[in-house]
């Protein structure tokens, strides 16, 4: 279990987390969700104990992260902005990631030049930004992680690349019960692949729980006619007659509730990630303009 | 549970030596060329000779590539993708700042053998001084490197590591400057005690310094060697030791480093306003005296310039944008000035009364004056001045003289002649004091009687001494009446060359000396003479014993005023010729 505990972080006057928590279980695909700047990256770079936290604790199943070689060996960090050594091959990276990391599977990595077809004698700084994110995964993926984390990990890829990494990741899951942490804003994909989603904004946790339960727990109802008294409502929009309302509770309870009072028609509807996102942000002042240019 | 810490890693040091190999390999290529262009048909005693002066102006070398393989090791830091990229690796900082030290010193120490190596087998007799040299530059390169990790974990980019290495190495000679340019002028009587400052500048005292004693044999031109000069070593083996000392410091500054600092000019805070002052105070003092070269003496507007400019660029570079013209700012500028302007009224003041410090004739053991051109190496002086004064009816005569000084603040008047004078307390403190005054004042001329000493012209108080010591003197004549009487008139310039060997023609003129030094008419300062003409000049041909152990000149200009020589030479030189 990777766990983060009231864990602030400023720089100079900027505090770019105020007093996050986020858990992480072991075994699970967690996705970090927020909108630009809501400190996703600088949570990232402190869970993997690149940044010091200014107060709290970060431990991956109790051991501390930051500077504690005994806990890093056991994560993989796929940056959202990969480096390389300058002059440096995949064939020198593969061997100073086998020299860092003892568990590094050369095996995997051969099997892994077939799928990802990347030059081996050519300076990675040579790639493009996709074909060095595909790098980046195959060295990462084969220092065999107990923990992955990864920031924006298939941002740049084709599609065929992007369905690709995500049935590694996932086959990866499912043989040795890698815990996975990604950050992504593209929440589609996430909520094919989480079963843990985090929602942060401005340096603070919003929502925090299994994707079954935020999907079980918010609703979109659908319905002509006056909404029964007692629901709580997120968002309200309407076309025409029919009013369509985003509601927080189970949806036998609130299928409940508004068939008791008859409406002419309702219908109840499970959300998806992305309008759990924009209805949740949209409580804390983070909504869609409607703004014409 | 934590990992133990561990100061190397084998795949860091790897990567290091592979990354970086046309550096330390193009080093070992530079000094082999330099090797090869020495021994190029010389004798080995000649390349033995040439390779321990090189020691010192390995200190140049030593400087550039210390900073070279810091910037390389360590600039890591400087780019935050490749920090944060580097950092997540399972390694503690410990195991890779260790490694890039070891890599550091190896990237010198490798290439350095290996001349030596090359260096020896060229000549063996003199393997004993390739191995200073390569002990000596070893040590160097210890200090720089060590000074320039230091700059490097303090900085968040190579140039805030530029700027913090070059601070460090040439602090004192920023301070010294700014010192002599500003405060000097406002303290009557002190001058900056410039032995202190260069002790306290390593890289014109390695420079400087002679660490082999070595010299050819008169008979067999081979290399004789007469040791080391142990002061050297110790102020090197001291430099080396603060190196490694920086090398430690490094490593706490770097434990607590922030990664997010990649790319400020500076990432250690308290650093901040240490660099602003520097900066603002040198870039005053630079636009100040480049004003001079352009409009003759510097213009005190040019200075206000330079601050304005200084802060503010300064301010530019440490918060990395152009938008520094606020109130803070100018209220910092403000504190900046006030407290520079408060330490030079301060200076002029002299509420301390420093400038009108005269030490007690019983608290002093002896005491010293001496005039010289040579300001650069003034306080050396005394050094060599036997005129030491320790009569106490002398001591005081010489403090009422330096009251009279204070007292008698003179304007700099040219020509004017300086005076220095020197204390010694009984309980080992020094004092010196400097004054430059009109040579013709009643000063000028009581400071003339003390440079006409003969104690101080000779180091001697004992002509008889001296005589023994004197094999001849060799005579110039300036003056035309004399070298017509002569039969010297179509002479070129003017000027004849007499030897005097006679032992007691030697004694007669050094009695004739004495009688002008007891009259105060043997100073050698041309600005006490300067209606005067000069007649002779002498120059004395002493033993080398003399010279090493007693000193004094041995080249004298006789002006008009010096009666009794002139009468005397002219009655022996009548004779002679």
């Amino acid at each position: 279990m990777l766990k983060m505990e009231q864990v602030t972080k400023t720089f100079e006057n900027f505090t770019a987390l105020n007093n996050l928590s986020m858990t992480v279980p072991k075994g699970a695909v967690y996705g970090l969700v927020g909108p630009n700047g809501a400190g996703k990256s600088t949570a990232i770079r402190l869970l993997t104990g690149i940044y010091k936290p200014d107060c709290g604790s970060i431990t991956l199943e109790g051991q501390p992260v930051y500077e504690n070689p005994a806990a890093k060996i056991r994560m993989g960090l796929i940056p959202d902005e990969i480096f390389f050594f300058p002059s440096a091959n995949l064939e020198e990276m593969r061997r100073y990631y086998k020299s860092i990391y003892p568990h590094f599977d050369d095996a995997l990595f051969n099997r892994l030049y077939e799928v990802f077809q990347l030059p081996k004698k050519t300076p990675i700084r040579r790639f493009s930004k996709g074909m060095q994110k595909q790098a980046a995964f195959h060295l990462s993926i084969c220092t065999r992680p107990e923990v992955l984390v990864l920031d924006e990990p298939v941002d740049g890829l084709d599609p065929v690349m992007r369905r690709q990494v995500w049935s590694l990741l996932l086959s990866d899951v499912a043989q040795r019960e890698t815990t996975v942490l990604i950050s992504s804003h593209n929440l589609r994909e996430l909520e094919d692949i989480c079963d843990h989603v985090g929602i942060m904004n401005q340096g603070q946790m919003l929502l925090e729980r299994s994707l079954a339960d935020m999907q079980g727990n918010t609703v979109k109802l659908q319905l002509v006619g006056d909404a029964p008294e007692g629901l709580e409502i997120l968002h309200t929009s309407t076309s025409g007659r029919l009013s369509t309302l985003v509601v927080r509770g189970a949806a036998e309870e609130v299928t409940a509730k508004v068939a008791a009072c008859s409406p002419a028609y309702f219908d109840v509807l499970p959300l998806s990630l992305e309008e759990i996102f924009i209805y949740e942000l949209g409580g804390v002042n983070y909504e869609v303009k409607n703004i014409l240019l | 549970m934590k990992s133990r810490i561990s100061f190397f890693n084998k795949a860091i040091f790897r990567k290091n030596i592979t990354r970086f190999f046309p550096v330390w390999v193009l080093y070992t290529i530079f000094l082999l060329l330099i090797l090869a262009s020495t021994v190029q048909a010389r004798t080995t005693a000649i390349v033995a000779r040439e390779i321990t002066d090189f020691i010192g102006p390995m200190v140049w070398l030593n400087l550039a590539y210390g900073f070279l393989c810091g910037v390389l090791l360590v600039g890591d830091l400087f780019q935050g993708r490749m920090c944060n990229a580097l950092h997540a690796l399972p390694l503690r900082r410990e195991t890779w700042l260790g490694t890039h030290i070891v890599t550091g010193i190896l990237f010198s120490l490798v290439p350095n053998v290996l001349v030596s190596i090359v260096a020896t087998v060229l000549m063996v007799d003199y393997a004993y001084l390739v191995l200073f040299w390569l002990a000596a530059a070893t040590l160097q390169f210890l200090f720089f490197f060590g000074t320039a990790l230091f700059a490097a974990v303090c900085a968040g980019s190579r140039l805030g590591m530029a700027a913090v290495y070059g601070i460090f190495h040439f602090i004192t000679a920023l301070i010294y400057a700014l010192a002599e340019l500003f405060y000097e002028p406002l303290l009557y009587g002190i001058r900056l005690d410039s032995d202190a400052f260069y002790r306290l500048f390593p890289v014109t005292q390695l420079q400087l310094s002679k660490y082999v004693d070595v010299d050819y044999s008169p008979t067999t031109l081979d290399l004789v060697y007469k040791g080391i000069v142990g002061e050297t070593w110790i102020y090197l083996g001291l430099c080396a030791a603060v190196g490694v000392l920086f090398m430690g410091l490094a490593l706490l500054v770097y434990r607590r480093r922030h990664l997010e600092s990649a790319g400020d000019f500076l990432s250690l805070r308290p650093l901040q306003p240490v660099f602003l002052v520097l900066y603002t105070l040198g870039a005053g003092a630079i636009i100040f005296l480049f004003s001079g070269l352009f409009i003759g003496d510097p213009d005190y507007v040019f200075l206000a310039v330079g601050l304005v400019v200084g802060f503010f660029t300064g301010q530019m570079l440490l918060s990395r944008t152009v938008n520094v013209f606020r109130k803070k700012n100018f209220i910092r500028f403000a504190i900046l000035i006030a407290a520079f302007g408060l330490s030079l009224g301060l200076a002029k003041l002299d509420p301390l009364g420093i400038t009108k410090i005269v030490p007690k004739t019983e608290d002093v053991q002896w005491a010293t004056i001496y005039s010289s051109d040579y300001d650069y190496y003034y306080s050396e002086v005394y050094k060599y001045n036997n005129f030491r004064i320790t009569d106490p009816e002398e001591i005081d005569r010489l403090q009422q003289f330096h009251k009279l000084l204070i007292n008698d603040r003179a304007e700099k008047t040219s020509p004017g002649v300086k005076v220095n004078i020197f204390y010694v307390r009984k309980d080992g403190t020094r004092l010196t004091r400097y004054y430059e005054i009109p040579a013709q004042s009643p000063l000028g001329q009581q400071a003339k009687t003390y440079f006409s000493d003969m104690r101080y012209i000779f180091q001697t108080n004992e002509p008889q001494l001296l005589h023994k010591h004197i094999e001849s003197v060799s005579i110039d004549c300036y003056e035309q009446e004399l070298l017509e009487k002569w039969g010297f008139s179509d002479s070129t310039n003017g000027i004849t060359n007499i030897t005097l060997k006679d032992p007691q023609k030697i004694a007669g003129l050094l009695d004739a000396i004495a009688a002008d030094c007891r009259d105060g008419n043997m100073a050698q300062d041309w600005a006490f003479f300067q209606e005067e003409i000069q007649v002779f000049s002498l120059d004395f041909s002493i033993s080398e014993d003399w010279k090493t152990n007693v000193g004094g000149k041995h080249y004298l200009q006789i002006f008009e005023s010096s009666k009794n020589t002139i009468a005397y030479l002219r009655e022996q030189l009548a004779d002679a010729l």
